[in-house]
């Protein structure tokens, strides 16, 4: 029986700050993490990406869940009607009043750069026209620091619990779970959101396309997220290149518990194009991004009849 | 010797908050005890609430753990922002600072019963919830999962948590070697289990000081009973 869905993806970002963390003076740094050697990688954190995952399901059309629909002292009570918002079905939430809490069936992890970050920076002015003055009048300088890279990330669908309800997270007495059909439809419009992943902050003037060029997906018979330190790449003669050896020792370890592996590689991004598709097309199809995730939604489709 | 389940791991991203910290939360270097029962939990599918049970057959365990490798995870200074109300609005936003280690690499050490342990072998295999490192999304791999003999071995220590605070234990020393490095240990007074109240509010009992060694250089640390596994030494942290 299917247990799990996990993708694993890689985003490529050329100029851009997607994700800021504090400001140091007049400098917007981005979340980065040092390694023991000193240098610095880039990350995108995963409440980030399940931020920018539940836009692109507004932009679907769903209506997303208001987590703070009744303020009450220093509670906030969110709407907990999993059944009626995606978002509250797929990515949980806390009542902290009556103690209803859903774990969310989808975990989400940060996105963390494959190559250290450079140091550079993005100077800008903001006007003092703005804010009644002659344009002679000049400006505050600021600075935002910027990276170009590839990030890596995973996604890990608990396939058992979406569209799943138990008592203790709705505070109802029964179990309550949606029709096949709908939750299906949830994770595949999962599925989609991702396809058309961008967000974060800056986008204004730094918008970055954070759609996968190169994706894993699996169903899996067991809940290991087994793409997440499978991703590595090297930079070579101006391409990028996937190290594949990883991915396949993944593969061949989890081949017991695959169920359908699909790859999604799009193309001009990877110096070794061939080699990904040679080498990876003995584990499942490898496609462009756009149809391995349709192929993905396909796959979908199957779960929970008699077979899944 | 004592039969151990030893479960490696790797997570890209991990935090383990220090229990009193609020606006800056630092990060204990390693998963502490309830973590590490926590973990085993969720791979044998017990929500928190019958984890922490009395009856709960996990918390007769024996827990430890060490770092893999030489050196310390990366580190990283989140910021988060909290919305805080007055007034049934939302006023204002406040940021707090919270430290997450990155590229983790650790071993998982479970004793006790042996039946309950194969119980937990074929739950890491198969985990009823996925497994994470600190947060729902901080997911972490399981590498590896083996059995060990653990004998009695000589009390030096590297990169693993000891149930004492070694500020207060006379005869400590390094056990010194070219390319060893020294930064002082994280000591920290952490609960061994939970209470789970009506409304889900977690309360911690039993709590002792654990002294987190780190992994750039042994230290012999006298009267600490010490087991053993292919040469590296571990303390439970709960018997």
């Amino acid at each position: 029986m299917s247990k799990a869905i996990v993708v694993g993806y890689l985003a490529k970002v050329s100029a851009a700050n997607v994700n800021a963390s504090h400001t140091e003076g007049n400098v917007v740094v981005a979340k980065k993490v040092t390694l023991p050697d000193g240098s610095t990688v880039p990350y995108i954190s995963g409440q980030a990406i399940r931020r920018m995952l539940r836009e692109r399901l507004a932009d679907l059309g769903y209506t997303l869940s208001e987590p703070f629909s009744q303020v009450s002292g220093q509670e906030v009570t969110p709407p907990v009607r999993p059944w009626e918002f995606i978002d509250e079905d797929l990515f949980g939430y806390l009542d902290p009043s009556g103690g209803r809490r859903r774990t969310s069936p989808v975990r989400v992890s940060a996105a963390i750069g494959l190559f250290p970050f450079q140091g550079d920076r993005d100077l800008g002015t903001r006007s003092f026209e703005r804010f009644g003055q002659a344009m002679a009048a000049g400006g505050n300088m600021f600075e935002t620091e910027l990276y170009a890279n590839l990030f890596k990330g995973t996604i890990l669908v608990e396939l058992d619990r979406v569209g799943v309800f138990q008592p203790l997270e709705t505070g109802g007495e029964k179990e309550r779970t949606l029709s096949s059909l709908d939750r299906r439809k949830r994770i595949q419009d999962l599925l989609q959101a991702l396809n058309l992943l961008w967000g974060g902050g800056r986008t204004a003037r730094m918008l970055a396309d954070l759609s996968p060029k190169f994706l894993a997906y699996t169903r899996l018979r067991v809940k290991h997220p087994i793409f997440l330190e499978a991703l590595e790449a090297r930079y070579e003669d101006g391409r990028y290149l996937l190290n594949l050896a990883p991915l396949v020792n993944v593969l061949e370890r989890f081949r017991d518990y695959r169920e359908h592996t699909i790859f999604g590689l799009d193309p001009g991004i990877f110096g070794n194009e061939e080699e990904i598709f040679n080498t990876l097309r003995e584990y499942g199809e490898v496609l462009r991004v756009r149809d391995a995730l349709a192929k993905a939604r396909e796959d979908v489709e199957g779960l929970w009849s008699e077979s899944s | 010797m004592e039969r151990i389940l030893l479960i490696t791991v790797r997570a890209p991203v991990a935090s383990f908050r220090r229990p009193l910290d609020h606006n800056y939360q630092r990060t204990l270097p390693m998963p502490p005890p309830t973590t590490l029962f926590g973990i085993a939990g969720a791979a044998l599918g017990l929500p928190d609430w019958e984890l922490w049970e009395t009856g709960s057959p996990v918390r007769s365990l024996k827990v430890s753990v060490w770092m893999e490798g030489e050196g310390e995870p990366g580190r990283a200074k989140d910021m988060w922002v909290v919305l805080k109300i007055k007034q049934s609005k939302i006023a204002e936003r406040s940021p707090y600072f919270r430290e997450l280690l990155f590229f983790t690499h650790y071993t998982l050490i479970y004793g006790g019963d042996e039946g309950l342990l194969k119980r937990l072998e074929k739950a890491f295999k198969d985990p009823a919830y996925p497994l994470s490192l600190g947060r729902e999304d901080e997911l972490m791999l399981v590498e590896d999962i083996r059995w060990g003999e653990a004998s009695e071995g000589a009390p030096r220590f590297r990169g693993t948590p000891l149930p004492r605070d070694i500020r207060q234990i006379p005869g400590i020393k390094p056990v010194l070697e070219p390319g060893g490095y020294f930064e002082p240990s994280v000591v920290e007074t952490l609960p061994l289990a939970f209470t789970v109240d009506r409304k889900g509010v977690r309360h911690p009992e039993n709590s002792i000081t654990i002294s987190f060694i780190p992994p750039g250089l042994e230290v012999e640390v006298p009267g600490v009973p010490a087991l053993q596994w292919r040469g590296r030494s571990f303390a439970w942290l709960n018997s």
